[in-house]
């Protein structure tokens, strides 16, 4: 198969998973004790450890943008899962363990920040929702990374930098 | 030879009069050339299928889309908006589109907008009764609602017979704060809406878990909400 296909197939499966995830997000169908997961941070923190190129993470950033934008104008949370996601993926070289466990660690950063962008004073107001939704995210992340494993794999010019 | 000639012009004439004059062959007359039209239409048919072959394709088709469209027409009136009216109120139910996506907003859009009558302010209800939240945005076409689950989002409330002034924090699990030490309220009483800016009475759930020591001036509780938001698949704005 050639390499180029192939990296375009892989980013394209990458895409559907993000599409459907923020597809999926704008329901109530995994609210569970009236948290939602953030689904598309926590697949996009996983997906910053397999892809290599800035231009493949932008395409699947767009993507959880355009399926995240709740109203006209500024939607300061599908703004925060952008920023968010561009830190981890700048920063995912830095990140000092074994992949699975970065993957890891940049969803629950990753939930972190977006709260600190998003919504700051629900750190001091409702903290147990933020520490619910960390949770969540890890074990959605965990299961992305699983997946991400067996079709995202290192792969030169789709993964170099590790 | 002439009695042959005569005795074959003869037969003939009785065949030619009894085909044509009698009727007797008719039937089998009719029979025959039915079946010598098919046989000699049976190329001209088998050519004929290649010539029509787009044209019925094409009205295949057409029914095809036809078929879809009112599929599509039908589950569109299903799901729009409609008007409902009880007890002189007039109300517009609407199908929830989507929620938003994070815990940071208790938003919600609904399929009904400015066309349909809707008007920022307006009250959202679960049942036409029970209070769900306020339009807070609308388009030609949808609206977006913020209901008692955005954080942060007060509402004042009054609990029970006695009216006991009180005030609604919205957020993941909605709650009671400022209830007023010295009225008269208890476990299970209802609480509604005490706001101008809604139909005073509405109900939003009903008193549980107070909670408050000597320290404090007020009391807080939590809400027993009568349904589950997640099962939420449509809502009644307030028209007039």
């Amino acid at each position: 198969m050639n390499v180029s296909f192939s990296i375009w197939m892989r980013l394209a499966v990458a895409a559907a998973c993000i599409f459907l995830a923020g597809i999926l997000q704008n329901t109530n169908a995994l609210l569970v004790v009236q948290v939602k997961p953030n689904l598309v941070l926590a697949l996009l923190a996983v997906f910053a450890f397999f892809i290599s190129d800035w231009i493949g993470y932008l395409i699947l950033i767009f993507i959880s943008g355009l399926t995240l934008r709740f109203q006209g104008g500024l939607d300061i949370g599908a703004a925060a899962v952008t920023v968010t996601a561009i830190l981890i993926f700048a920063l995912r070289n830095k990140f000092p363990g074994a992949r699975f466990v970065d993957a890891m660690l940049a969803v629950v950063v990753g939930t972190l920040a977006f709260y600190a962008i998003a919504h700051i004073s629900l750190f001091r107001s409702d903290p147990l929702t933020i520490f619910i939704e960390m949770v969540y995210n890890s074990i959605v992340g965990a299961g992305a990374y699983l997946i991400a494993s067996q079709f995202l794999v290192y792969e030169k010019g789709f993964r170099t930098s590790r | 030879m002439p009695r042959k000639i005569l005795f074959v012009i003869g037969a003939l004439g009785v065949l030619v009069f009894g085909f044509f004059a009698s009727g007797f062959f008719l039937p089998v007359k009719g029979y025959f050339a039915a079946a010598a039209a098919s046989v000699l239409r049976m190329p001209v048919d088998f050519l004929a299928n290649f010539r029509d072959a787009g044209a019925r394709s094409q009205e295949f088709e057409r029914l095809a889309l036809e078929n879809a469209k009112l599929k599509a027409e039908l589950l569109y009136f299903m799901n729009a908006s409609r008007v409902e009216t009880q007890n002189n109120r007039e109300y517009r139910v609407s199908k929830i589109y989507s929620t938003y996506p994070f815990n940071t907003r208790g938003l919600i859009a609904v399929n009904a907008g400015s066309r349909d009558g809707i008007a920022v302010g307006m009250a959202v209800t679960v049942d036409g009764f029970t209070f769900l939240g306020q339009v807070e945005k609308t388009e030609a076409s949808q609206s977006l609602v913020r209901t008692i689950f955005d954080p942060g989002w007060q509402v004042p409330v009054k609990i029970g017979s006695h009216s006991v002034d009180a005030l609604l924090v919205g957020g993941r699990e909605p709650h009671l704060t400022l209830i007023v030490k010295s009225g008269a309220f208890a476990e299970g009483d209802p609480i509604y809406v005490g706001s101008r800016d809604f139909p005073y009475g509405l109900k939003i759930g009903e008193v549980r878990n107070i909670k408050g020591d000597g320290g404090s001036a007020f009391f807080e509780s939590d809400i027993a909400l009568p349904y589950e938001p997640a099962r939420l698949n449509e809502v009644w704005i307030l028209v007039q």
